[in-house]
């Protein structure tokens, strides 16, 4: 479950608006604290050596399954710092990791509904126990890191909001 | 397919569904408010929020009227009575039935043109008895009167109140207004005991009502000023005036079942259990409301009062200190203008304008000191001169005194005195020969230049040359100094070069061209155009004592000159 803030959207207007410097700042120290998730998603995902050769890109395939490109996934695993649009339930996402590539998004939640599809244990034969989370937190790669990195990042991010917090708090106080 | 996605942190803002829900909401609601007004089930609803609209218009005028005739009374010195004056009227209209708005503009009337208020009590009486009597409107009544008490009977006259005009000619106003009073006497109140009059009664209740009711809505609005939310401000209005009309009927109800029972008298609302206790609760909170309200304004006003004071007090208190300083500075120039009159009083008690005549005096004075041959006479002319003096400080000071120039008032003040005290000597014969002799010497006339003294000078000028030149021949050479006796003033050069040989200093030789030359030395000198001297010389290297020698080298520079051609006169 992510952490849920409070005015964090204006708090980024109001940064832009009075302290450029901290508009600035803000973003990369959030950054610094996702960047060593997605290193070690990164790290996660197999070099194409690794995966069956079924699976690997073939030429003149007319196969409408994705198939896996190590070069490809790595790329689709990134982070953001910029809210997002609000979702279905009205909640903007203020800092997220995401695994968007189709191949990196099999490889990291194959086998959570149907852990007994060929594919799955064709697969599960080499990556089975590199699975790691609960639930809709479960997987191989990002969700793995993610729960490796036992909310170090999240506590990162919060604390640097609150810093920027306080920092314009405090210059926008008046002293007598 | 679902992204892979780890929110690490997110904010709540709101989504669009739930701005839909609440624009369908609002929709709803006004659809439902159009189908229960089409129904007439909001017509109770409507009702009541028109009587609260009324009432608090009501309220409004009435608080108006209330400050008008306070502000009125309080403009013709009868601001002390204003509380009496209202209660005054609340009773007239609690007894006859006429309601305050008609009773405060007569009243208001009759106090401004009586500036009594006893007088226009009285006459506001006599006025509801001729209204009554006569079914003239109460305003027209108090406008005749009013005017009549002014002395303009006409509108009296035009009441056809039964006074002739010549009773209007001769009788005064007491007179006419006791005769009415007689005629009128007790019209009002029978008017107030008929059937009419009752509904008057309960007319003015009625109004009553609204007013209060207005103000406690006037209370209530203004202790809801802060919140910003309007349409939940007119929604809890809608619902609480929903709730009273419910109140109200539900009282009547009560009150109609209550009056069946026959052991119990007045109704009163708070007796009712329960709903009765909550009922009181309200009251007394609004009670308490309107009193602290009150006290507020009370407080505020005066507050507002003691602030205007202070800002007066200010104001006053620094035009009285320019004041002060003003008559200060003039009360200072009044004690010189003040101090020079006296003195020019005296002066006017010792002097006499016939005796003597300035101008002519001064002049004649000094001739008839020459003439004088005894001291009595030169004790005269002393006299006379002295007061000339004090003449003059006199009119000094009076040029002074019309500058209003404080410095030379006092100065010219001063002089006078000072003048003053010599006559006042004189004119005593305590003869100071000091004194005289210092105003003589005021006459005698001290020329430019005295030709003794020039003569004298210039004699010891000339016995200090001649010293001088004796002692500077001694030095050089022992011998008795030339002497100027017999030297003639140069006109030419010629003759200077001798007088200056005659007395031995010959060391140069003033040439016709200006050009001063030194035989000895070689050396010549001139006085250039713009006056300064100018030397030259001429050193000639050769042999001693040899002159063809020293002519062959002068001769042989002078060719070499002329061979580099830099002799600009040429060859010679």
């Amino acid at each position: 479950m992510p952490a849920s803030v409070k005015g964090a959207v204006n708090l980024r207007k109001a940064l832009r608006a009075y302290t450029p410097d901290l508009a600035k700042a803000l973003p990369k120290e959030v950054a610094a604290a996702l960047k060593p998730i997605t290193k070690s998603a990164k790290g996660y995902l197999p070099d194409n050596g690794s995966v069956l050769s079924g699976w690997l890109a073939r030429e003149n395939s007319q196969a409408r399954f994705p198939s896996y490109d190590a070069k490809i996934a790595k790329a689709g695993i990134g982070y953001k710092t910029t809210p997002s649009k609000p979702n279905r339930r009205g909640f903007r996402s203020l800092a997220r990791v995401f695994n968007k590539s189709a191949a990196g998004a099999i490889y990291e939640t194959m086998g959570r509904k149907t852990p007994d599809s060929r594919f799955v244990r064709n697969q599960n034969s080499k990556f089975s126990q590199s699975m790691k989370g609960d639930g809709k937190m479960k997987g191989r790669a990002l969700f793995r890191a993610y729960e490796e990195n036992n909310g170090k990042a999240r506590d990162a991010v919060l604390n640097a909001i609150k810093a920027a917090a306080n920092k314009l708090n405090q210059r926008s106080t008046v002293r007598g | 397919m679902a992204d892979i996605i780890i929110d690490i942190a997110s904010e709540f803002t709101g989504k669009k569904a739930f701005k839909q829900a609440e624009n369908s909401t609002e929709a709803l609601m006004k659809n439902v408010k159009k189908l229960a007004k089409t129904l007439g089930v909001a017509y109770g609803t409507q009702q009541i929020l028109a009587f609260g609209k009324a009432s608090v218009r009501a309220a409004a005028a009435d608080q108006k009227a209330q400050q008008q005739l306070a502000l009125a009374l309080n403009n013709v010195g009868l601001g002390r009575d204003a509380a009496s004056s209202e209660a005054y009227i609340q009773r007239l209209q609690s007894e006859f039935g006429i309601v305050d708005d008609l009773l405060r503009p007569s009243y208001q009337t009759l106090a401004v043109a009586t500036r009594d208020s006893a007088e226009a009590q009285r006459l506001l009486n006599l006025s509801l008895d001729i209204s009554a009597s006569t079914g003239k409107d109460l305003g027209s009544v108090t406008a005749a009167l009013s005017k009549a008490y002014l002395g303009n009977n006409t509108a009296l006259s035009k009441l056809g109140v039964g006074i002739s005009k010549a009773d209007l000619k001769a009788k005064s106003f007491e007179d006419i207004t006791n005769q009415l009073a007689v005629t009128f006497a007790g019209s009002a109140a029978a008017a107030a005991n008929t059937f009419q009059g009752s509904i008057d009664k309960l007319g003015v209740a009625s109004a009553n009502v609204k007013e209060i009711i207005g103000t406690g809505l006037i209370d209530a609005l203004k202790n809801l000023g802060e919140d910003t939310s309007i349409s939940d401000l007119a929604s809890n209005m809608e619902k609480t005036a929903t709730y009273l009309a419910d109140v109200i009927r539900g009282v009547g109800v009560l009150a109609g079942k209550l009056k069946d029972i026959p052991v119990l008298g007045n109704l009163n609302v708070g007796m009712i259990p329960i709903v009765g206790s909550y009922i009181e609760l309200l009251r007394k909170a609004g009670t308490k409301t309107a009193e602290l309200t009150s006290a507020d304004n009370a407080h505020l006003k005066s507050l507002q009062n003691a602030f205007k004071i202070t800002t007066k007090t200010v104001a006053s208190s620094k035009a009285l200190t320019k004041e002060t300083t003003a008559q200060l500075k003039a009360k200072q120039l009044q004690n010189a203008i003040d101090k020079a009159n006296l003195t020019l009083n005296k002066a006017s008690d010792v002097f006499d304008m016939d005796k003597i005549q300035i101008a002519a005096a001064l002049t004649s004075q000094a001739e008839q000191l020459g003439k004088a041959t005894n001291g009595a006479q030169i004790l005269q002319i002393a006299n006379d001169t002295a007061r000339l003096n004090v003449k003059k400080s006199i009119l000094a000071l009076e040029d002074a005194i019309a500058s209003k120039d404080e410095a030379a008032i006092v100065a010219a003040t001063a002089k006078l005195n000072e003048d003053l005290k010599i006559l006042g000597a004189l004119t005593n014969q305590k003869t100071q020969m000091v004194a005289i002799e210092s105003i003589l010497k005021g006459l005698k006339p001290t020329e430019l230049i005295d030709q003794d003294n020039l003569n004298k000078a210039l004699a010891s000028l000339y016995e200090m040359l001649a010293l001088l030149a004796k002692m500077s021949l001694t030095k050089l050479g022992g011998t008795a100094a030339p002497s100027t006796a017999g030297l003639v003033p140069a006109t030419t050069i010629a003759q200077t070069n001798a007088n200056v040989a005659a007395l031995g200093g010959v060391v140069t030789q003033i040439q016709p061209n200006l050009k001063e030359f030194t035989p000895d030395t070689g050396m010549i000198s001139g006085i250039g155009p713009n006056g300064r001297e100018y030397n030259y010389s001429v050193t000639v290297n050769t042999g001693i004592g040899d002159p063809n020698a020293i002519a062959e080298a002068v001769n042989q520079v002078i060719q070499d000159a002329v061979d580099r051609g830099t002799l600009r006169g040429g060859a010679y």
